[in-house]
């Protein structure tokens, strides 16, 4: 009864009925607990289950409600879709088990939970979103989820951190609607393949409008996406969120609404905008700011959660700069590094929340001699900072030496240049982070090590980086099936 | 209308600082207001209106229930968790009636095959839209007292509610 052809919907709806029961039996908090980590698991399975359909059979189109695409709502699983939604449910799954077992930081657990089954369900739904207005309505469930979840720790920084990010990211969701109704007011469609159809005849009745869309677009999803001078609200979010939160926030949310930009301006707009405008040149000056300033901000931080923050803000530069460079490797690389940054930045940020919970310190010149205390965690953390760097045999290698070679084919070795100055910089400010742990007088003799539950999702993640650093082919297909569908 | 038959006697036993106007006219209004609130859920599919526009007039009308017979009052009929269990059950059946299309071998949310369409304009047609339309009507009236609530208990209530 439940053909293969139902999973894409069955993603978000699984996801979305969990976050709706989970507040329901607050009160058996085993029960809501249980549910949460089923509901992640399930989507999953499901998710790998769609990946293996899209790479054997194609696309998968789903109707919802039978209503064809023109007039009905459809879900579009491609490679592309396909790969961030794997994504996605892996390292979701990761930080749920992270927020299960880890020691509480939120009040109301049952809730936080909830919020972070809507925010998930609606990465899905961002991701999978065939038209252009449903992608939308997903955005905005998970900016008020994403600024719920940090809201939830309850103290001052915190709230006056998400208060920050709801009214910027308020204004990035009216720049995005404004945008969509400009396309829609020269396509007369909202489902982005009958957009792509209709506008190679009328955007060139109307370049204005299209302009417009596209300038309201990128200001709107890169306050979104933090790209660099839109950055402002992350670095204070993300510091000051809960832990599993921070990790959600910086591993995935600001990917996804990348991905909800490529979807738009490249595979929507069509790529031919991108010889007439000098969009693809402004976005190149953004992410190189994006990695140069933001390297520079974080050699400066001496609180580790604001460091990682930073460093969110110079990788968000780098899968900028890889979509902006348009050749096929620089591509590649650009979506290779949203699966790798998603590891990455998800082990660092889960590994410092231990360390500060297990600590109590929160800055890197507090850490003195905490390596020997806590040998596991810490070998985690610099696996983590190492793979960050670039150093070969972990993952950020592979997807740094794709930028790279990209941007040698793209016939600009500037870019080379500035990728290996930023692996550098990033030495600068995640080696003290080290070696301060190691090499300091050993201060802290009662600090220990968390319980195993909490110390398996960075030992699995760590595992993920030493594995895509070394055999970075078992996904290779699948990237390399996006990459050709974004240059299409 | 049952609502107002409901906490009618206990308005009147308790009250002892109460405007006489306020509640006679509010005694007045209150079943009207959710009539008409309930004339706009069961007519969404065929005028203006529908789960939200009928929801929240409903929702105002707990409200403005609560806010003439004291504020106490409305924890003892419907209290936060009875406005939370609305507000997830209405948008659990929206989900439920989704699976019923996906159980009939139809596609998600699908409607024609699986539900009695009826004769369109007349009041029973429509088939799941009829059925979303009250469970929106749920949700949203419980969301709206429930935010009220919220902000009635200045969010910090010890029973550990979200």
């Amino acid at each position: 009864m439940f053909s293969l052809s139902h999973a894409p919907i069955l993603m978000v709806v699984t996801l979305l009925t969990a976050g709706f029961i989970v507040p329901l039996v607050r009160k058996h908090l085993l029960v809501a607990k249980a549910l949460f980590l089923g509901a992640g698991l399930l989507v999953t399975i499901l998710s790998f289950l769609v990946a293996g359909n899209v790479l054997e059979n194609g696309t998968m189109v789903y109707n919802v409600g039978g209503w064809a695409a023109p007039h009905g709502i459809v879900l579009v699983v491609d490679a592309f879709a396909a790969y961030v939604s794997l994504v996605i449910s892996v390292i979701s799954l990761v930080i749920f088990w992270f927020a299960v077992f880890a020691p509480r930081e939120v009040k109301y657990e049952a809730g936080y939970y909830a919020l972070i089954l809507l925010l998930t369900a609606a990465m899905h739904g961002i991701v999978m979103a065939g038209d252009i207005f449903n992608l939308f309505v997903f955005v905005e469930i998970s900016s008020l989820a994403a600024v719920a979840i940090i809201a939830v720790k309850g103290t001052k920084e915190s709230v006056e951190a998400s208060f920050r990010y709801l009214i910027l990211s308020a204004l990035g969701s009216g720049g995005l609607l404004f945008s969509i109704a400009l396309l829609f007011m020269v396509t007369g469609h909202l489902n982005m393949d009958f957009m792509r159809q209709t506008l190679a005849v009328t955007a060139g009745q109307y370049p204005l409008n299209v302009l417009t869309a596209l300038a309201f677009m990128v200001v709107g999803l890169g306050v979104k996406s933090a790209l660099f001078p839109l950055h402002i609200w992350l670095p204070d979010a993300h510091a000051n969120a809960p832990t599993a939160s921070s990790a959600l926030l910086s591993g995935l949310v600001v990917k996804v609404y990348i991905v909800a930009f490529i979807r738009i301006a490249y595979m929507t707009l069509g790529m031919e905008l991108f010889y007439l405008l000098p969009i693809r040149q402004i976005l190149l000056v953004m992410a190189s700011l994006a990695i140069v300033a933001g390297s520079v901000f974080a050699i400066v931080q001496d609180n580790i959660k604001r460091l990682l923050a930073f460093s969110t803000v110079v990788q968000v530069g780098y899968i900028f700069l890889g979509f902006s460079l348009l050749s096929a490797r620089a591509v590649e690389g650009a979506v290779w590094h949203i699966l790798i940054h998603a590891i990455m930045k998800t082990l660092l940020f889960l590994a410092v929340g231990v360390v500060i919970h297990q600590s109590g310190y929160k800055k890197i010149s507090q850490l003195h001699g905490l390596g020997r205390r806590m040998p596991l965690t810490f070998a985690c953390i610099t696996l983590g900072a190492l793979s960050m760097v670039g150093i070969p045999g972990t993952a950020g290698f592979i997807s740094k030496l794709y930028l790279a070679l990209g941007a040698l084919d793209a016939g600009q070795a500037i870019f080379a240049g500035l990728i290996l100055l930023s692996s550098l910089l990033s030495a600068v400010y995640y080696f003290p982070l080290i070696i301060t742990a190691y090499f300091g007088h050993d201060a802290s003799p009662t600090v220990s090590e968390p319980s195993i539950a909490v110390q398996l999702p960075l030992v699995v993640l760590s595992l993920a980086v030493l594995f895509y650093g070394l055999m970075p082919s078992v996904l290779l297909p699948l990237v390399r099936q996006t990459a050709a569908l974004i240059m299409r | 209308m049952w609502l107002f038959w409901l906490f009618r006697r206990r308005c009147i036993k308790v009250n002892t600082m109460h405007d006489m106007v306020l509640e006679v006219v509010n005694r007045l209004l209150l079943p009207f207001i959710q009539l008409f609130g309930m004339y706009i859920l069961f007519h969404g599919h065929l005028s203006p209106g529908g789960g939200f526009s009928g929801g929240a007039v409903i929702g105002a009308s707990l409200i403005l229930y609560s806010l003439t017979f004291r504020f106490a009052r409305i924890k003892h009929r419907i209290d936060h968790d009875t406005s939370v269990f609305f507000e997830a059950a209405g948008a659990l059946i929206y989900v439920a009636v989704g699976f019923v299309g996906l159980f009939f071998g139809y596609n998600f949310l699908t409607n024609r095959g699986v539900f009695p369409l009826g004769v369109p304009g007349q009041l029973w047609s429509s088939g799941m839209i009829l059925i979303i339309t009250l469970a929106l009507g749920a949700k949203v009236s419980g969301t709206i007292l429930s935010l009220f609530q919220e902000l009635l208990e200045g969010g910090s209530d010890e029973r550990g509610n979200p």
